[in-house]
């Protein structure tokens, strides 16, 4: 009995196809085991100074500036408007900003996009948070925001006091606890 | 010939197992690619919109591979073929650089040239699927069709457990 050419044929399709996903595998699995991961906890060490940051305000382009240890507790998000937890973070954050539970904290959201991509989330381009894209690299690199988002709350001394992947309203809540008690004496 | 053309069409029906497995695995990070293309306005459909493109990526894939006698299926598959190119220049020329997601987390490829290249390639490969061929060639029994829907089954989720695998690294900066 001829088998049919198809059935020839689709059988090294399939092989080809299973093949190259072991190979994508592999691929990954050398990387992980001969390439250091990075740390498990991106953002700075809790406890180190923040670093100043400039940056453009979006969307308007003006310039602005965070200079931690001006008195004024912070909590900066490291997002992308790409990312669907960063959409989660800017809710949190814009929820309890709205209802006055972040008293006397400056948040400000860093993007390293251009502008235009804000009017791909319709979270970014309707917050009333103040968004900026930082001018320089170097001063956003001892944040280490190697994944987004990245929540930092720097406390009015400008020392880091938590830093980590947050997008819900509990994290962010735990985050500024963290420096809420100096801003509420502050307020 | 005929094989040329059929092994263009198993490969292409592989492919979009292989796409819409991906995709499923980590439909969060594919529906904000597809968020690049949808106007403000309309961003209520994404999430729908997202879920049609997996449906419709494996259906086509999985009736391609195992029945290879139906011409409508290649006309689907030459549909989703110049919606990808369609859609890969109009990456290129807005948003080079951006993570694509056409294969989910099995791949870190960006919109660029060689994404639009590629997306042409997989279009001459739909156009010449598209082309007739012998009866016998393509005719196949029950128990043909019965293993090959197996095969596929064991290449989208071949796929999916290596995206979902890799999607678990997270969302680089």
């Amino acid at each position: 009995m001829r088998i049919p050419v198809y059935l020839e044929v689709a059988q090294w399709a399939l092989l080809f196809g299973l093949g190259s996903l072991v190979v994508v595998l592999y691929r990954q699995l050398g990387r992980l085991l001969s390439h250091d991961p990075g740390p498990a906890n991106p953002g700075p060490a809790v406890g180190t100074r923040a670093a100043p940051i400039r940056y453009a305000r979006l969307p308007d382009g003006a310039a602005g500036q965070l200079a931690p240890g001006d008195g004024q507790p912070a909590l900066i998000a490291f997002v992308d408007p790409t990312c669907p937890a960063c959409e989660q973070l800017v809710g949190s954050l814009g929820a309890l900003a709205a209802t006055g539970e972040l008293p006397g904290i400056r948040v400000l959201l860093l993007i390293s996009d251009p502008p235009g991509y804000l009017s791909i989330s319709a979270a970014f381009q309707d917050t009333s948070l103040e968004i900026g894209r930082p001018l320089a690299a170097a001063e956003v690199a001892s944040y280490r925001a190697t994944s987004t988002p990245l929540l930092v709350a720097v406390d009015g001394s400008g020392v880091v006091r938590a830093a980590g992947v947050a997008s819900t309203l509990t994290a962010v809540q735990e985050h500024a606890a963290f420096i809420a008690r100096e801003s509420e004496a502050a307020v | 010939m005929t094989a040329v053309v059929l092994a263009a069409k198993a490969s292409l029906a592989v492919l979009l197992l292989a796409a819409g497995s991906a995709k499923l695995a980590d439909p969060a990070a594919f529906m904000a690619a597809v968020r690049l293309f949808v106007p403000p306005r309309a961003r209520v459909l994404v999430p729908a919109g997202t879920a049609g493109i997996i449906a419709a990526e494996l259906a086509a894939g999985a009736a391609s591979l195992c029945w290879p006698s139906a011409a409508w299926v290649d006309l689907a598959v030459l549909a989703l073929a110049c919606g990808f190119t369609v859609v890969a220049g109009i990456g290129y020329a807005r948003y080079r650089g951006r993570p694509c997601r056409c294969f989910g987390a099995l791949t870190r490829r960006s919109f660029s040239a060689r994404s639009l290249l590629q997306s042409v390639a997989i279009l001459a490969a739909a156009v010449l699927a598209t082309r007739p061929v012998g009866q016998a060639e393509i005719t196949i029994g029950l128990t043909a069709h019965v293993l090959l829907l197996a095969a596929a089954a064991l290449m989208a989720l071949a796929a999916y457990t290596a995206a979902r695998a890799l999607a678990m690294e997270g969302v680089p900066a």
